[in-house]
């Protein structure tokens, strides 16, 4: 019993520490100036990230950049919470997604719009990323074609385009109306077909987006959009409009960026870092240094860097949400096994958090808490919950009515019972919820990265939109590592918290 | 010392226990005995304070049954059922002292209670340290008789209390607890379902039947002058067999 109670204390004084370690880091974020940049999850925008961070470190302001954050929704709204300063944006984006229902029409209305909402956009960065069509280069100047208008004359050639350009109306039925391209042969096939369709010479024109790494790769040339078909995706970093006040050295280092990127510099970009492996870093400082003649100092983590940064942070999502679902759901689960009514309502209400996909989970709590590690642990507090409530439930309601029987009959009140019978014997069922939630919790940890909190995610996300095995195992194996200590602790436990007797019996029915 | 007066209990919709009056007086040893389903255990429970009655009081030692004096009554009384209930988590000797250290009581009175108990029932004392699942039937059913009689009890309560053993070492029990019983003096109350077990143990059996009580009195009594025809086909259907063996043992 003793021996127990110093356990208990161990821990509350380790949860006590844990939880006042989360509040310092908290309260740290409100450091005096520091800018983050932010990025979404793909190379041009985490590269572009890259040199907003670089930019901003000129001026010797401390600078986060917060990579690979998601979709635009995220970015824009990180923006506009003020979780993030800046971000690479395209005005094609703000006009027809984000703010598609304001029905912007001018560069000066979007603006305003922006202004509004205590924003600000540089102007476009040189570059416009949208769809075009691409030939190879050499084909090209053998046809002297430049422009999409050009093609109308070579009614042989075969087209190869993405399903998805094949069947939206904007895509290919409404490009060949606009142009009246005389075209019969037209196949839809995935988008790594059509380059290499197009550098065997079985297809003639694709289309592409206009920064993509493999025009440079497969030296391709993009057609002229001549009747301004395509709408135009201009690369801008927006940014809070506070900045101006906070940080005007910073504003003027982003303005530096307008007007010195076009199209196929974007694309050789894209290609070093994804047909080269080259750091994001690396290229946006090498652009730097040959466009803006800047000398950028910067530091590309060692994979051991890496790998102690991810666990850190990982290790931290888990801790803190695994801690506090302990804390939270041991007690919800006594009380639902001592009040039927109670208990139905609050195993119901886990069990309906726990169908809600974990994705949809992350993506739910930024609204409420924005980006970064206190949303994360949210998420995963509230799916740890359900196991470890269940199994307490389920282990107090299996202890034999003849045991609580006794232990009325001898004359101990409810919560001696509770203290001396029922958490004894409810303690396997306990901590194999706890296992359970444990596990859930450092495999779903792994999603947090979506929303910028880190961890072992990052490296898989990376790895994933880099296509490269060996990124996704750098997030992937410490992952699956991490899952089978944090089971092998808890049967430590385990061996050091189920009383004797019990141990007993177990052996007895083997 | 216990007075039970027009309680009775419903499940539902089934009458469990009607409403029934009962007296015990201090010394006696009263056994409850009738078919399953009789409310001889519902009546043992009720006096337990382990179910509430819907109606009825139950008056012990003068004060009467509320929830209030629940936990200070349950100290004076013993209560062992059919598989002992023993903690499976503890050991013997912290199974029989467990109420006792919830007390505080003094270490060395708690050591010298439990020396007395372990000699009464005849346990070794080495089987002290052991966990519940490594005792025999009979083991258990004295330890948990320890554990009714640790705070020394004045009211003895039993639930078929050897109904689980084997018929050899309930019989060898039988014997010991008599033997027990009559050492101590107390008062007890015991359930039991069979006839030679009610006839061997009880100054008074309490005959029931679908909630009721029958007929109360010593055996002699309800085998001479049964109440009803059901008391004399209770105590045959249980004699029968014997005397058949009997019959053809000559």
């Amino acid at each position: 019993m003793i021996t127990k109670q110093r356990i208990g204390v161990v821990l509350l004084g380790f949860f006590a520490l844990l939880i006042s370690t989360v509040s310092s880091i908290v309260a740290g974020t409100e450091k005096p100036l520091s800018i983050t940049v932010g990025s979404k999850a793909f190379t041009e925008s985490v590269i572009l990230g890259e040199m907003l961070k670089h930019l901003a470190g000129q001026t010797g302001i401390a600078t986060h950049h917060q990579r690979e954050l998601g979709g635009s929704r995220v970015l824009w709204n990180a923006l506009l919470s003020g979780e993030i300063d800046a971000y690479p944006e395209y005005n094609g984006t703000l006009l027809q997604e984000i703010l598609v229902k304001e029905n912007l029409k001018t560069e000066a209305e979007l603006k305003q719009a922006l202004t509004e909402r205590g924003l600000r956009m540089t102007t476009p960065l040189g570059f416009n990323n949208t769809y075009a069509l691409g030939m190879k280069a050499e084909l090209a100047e053998r046809f002297k074609i430049h422009t999409i208008s050009d093609l109308k004359n070579h009614p042989e050639f075969v087209l190869g385009f993405s399903n998805e350009f094949m069947d939206r109306a904007d895509g290919w039925p409404g490009l060949q109306q606009r142009y009246q391209l005389p075209q019969k042969k037209v196949r839809g096939l995935d988008h790594n077909l059509a380059y290499r369709g197009i550098n065997s010479g079985s297809l003639q024109a694709i289309d592409l987006y206009a920064t993509d790494a493999e025009i440079a790769y497969y030296k391709l040339r993009t057609l002229e959009d001549d009747l301004n078909y395509f709408p135009v995706y201009n690369a801008v970093i927006l940014y809070r409009a506070d900045l101006e006040q906070r940080a005007p050295e910073v504003v003027v280092m982003f303005n530096q960026l307008a007007g010195s990127i076009d199209a196929l510099t974007m694309s050789k970009m894209n290609f070093q870092v994804k047909q080269n492996n080259e750091p994001e870093s690396t290229v946006a400082a090498g652009f730097l240094q040959q466009t803006l003649n800047m000398d950028v100092d910067y530091q590309v983590q060692t994979v051991w860097q890496r790998f102690v940064k991810h666990s850190g942070e990982h290790l931290l999502l888990v801790g803190i949400s695994l801690s506090a679902a302990i804390i939270f759901a041991v007690p919800l689960g006594i009380l639902a096994a001592h009040n039927e009514r109670l208990g139905s309502i609050v195993l119901s209400v886990a069990g309906i958090v726990q169908t809600i996909p974990a994705l949809a989970l992350f993506v739910f709590m930024i609204p409420l808490l924005g980006i970064g590690g206190p949303p994360a642990i949210m998420a995963l507090f509230l799916y740890s919950l359900l196991p470890i409530i269940r199994n307490t439930y389920a282990g107090i309601k299996d202890i034999p009515p003849a045991i609580i029987e006794s232990a009325q009959a001898l004359g101990l009140p409810s919560r001696a019972r509770l203290r001396i019978v029922e958490l004894p014997l409810a303690t396997r069922a306990i901590l194999a919820g706890i296992k359970t939630s444990a596990v859930i919790n450092v495999g779903t940890a792994s999603l947090s990265a979506l929303i910028g909190a880190g961890g072992y995610g990052q490296p898989i996300l990376t790895g994933i939109r880099l296509d490269n095995i060996g990124l996704i195992l750098e997030g992937a194996i410490p992952a699956a590592v991490l899952a089978l200590l944090v089971q092998a602790l808890f049967e430590l436990i385990e061996r050091g918290l189920l009383p004797k007797g019990l141990r007993i019996k177990a052996l007895g029915a083997r | 010392m216990l007075v039970i007066s027009q309680i009775s209990k419903r499940y539902g919709d089934s009458p469990a226990l009607a409403s029934t009056d009962l007296q015990v007086s201090t010394g006696e040893t009263l056994v409850l005995i009738g078919p399953s389903g009789c409310g001889k255990s519902t009546l043992l429970r009720l006096i337990a304070g382990l179910i509430q009655p819907d109606a009825g009081s139950i008056t012990f030692e003068g004060s009467q049954l509320s929830s209030e004096n629940i936990f200070q009554i349950r100290q004076r009384m013993g209560y062992v059922i059919q598989e002992g209930g023993l903690f499976p988590h503890l050991s013997v000797r912290d199974n029989v002292t467990v109420m006792a250290r919830y007390l505080r009581r003094d270490a060395r009175w708690i050591d010298s209670r439990l020396n007395e108990l372990t000699q009464l029932v005849q346990l070794p004392a080495e089987m002290l340290k052991r966990f519940p699942a490594e005792l025999s039937g009979g083991q258990r059913q004295r330890v948990s008789l320890m554990r009714a009689l640790m705070l020394e009890p004045d009211l003895l309560l039993l639930d078929e209390p050897l109904g689980a053993l084997d018929p050899m070492i309930r019989y060898e029990l039988q014997q010991e607890l008599k033997a027990i019983f009559s050492q101590l003096c107390k008062t007890v109350i015991m359930v039991t379902h069979d006839i030679a077990e009610a006839a061997f143990f009880g100054q008074t059996l309490v005959l029931m039947r679908d909630g009721h009580i029958i007929q109360a009195g010593p055996f002699k009594e309800l085998a001479q002058t049964p109440a009803e025809p059901f008391v004399e086909r209770f105590i045959s259907a249980q004699r029968e067999p014997m005397a058949q063996l009997i019959e053809a043992l000559k």
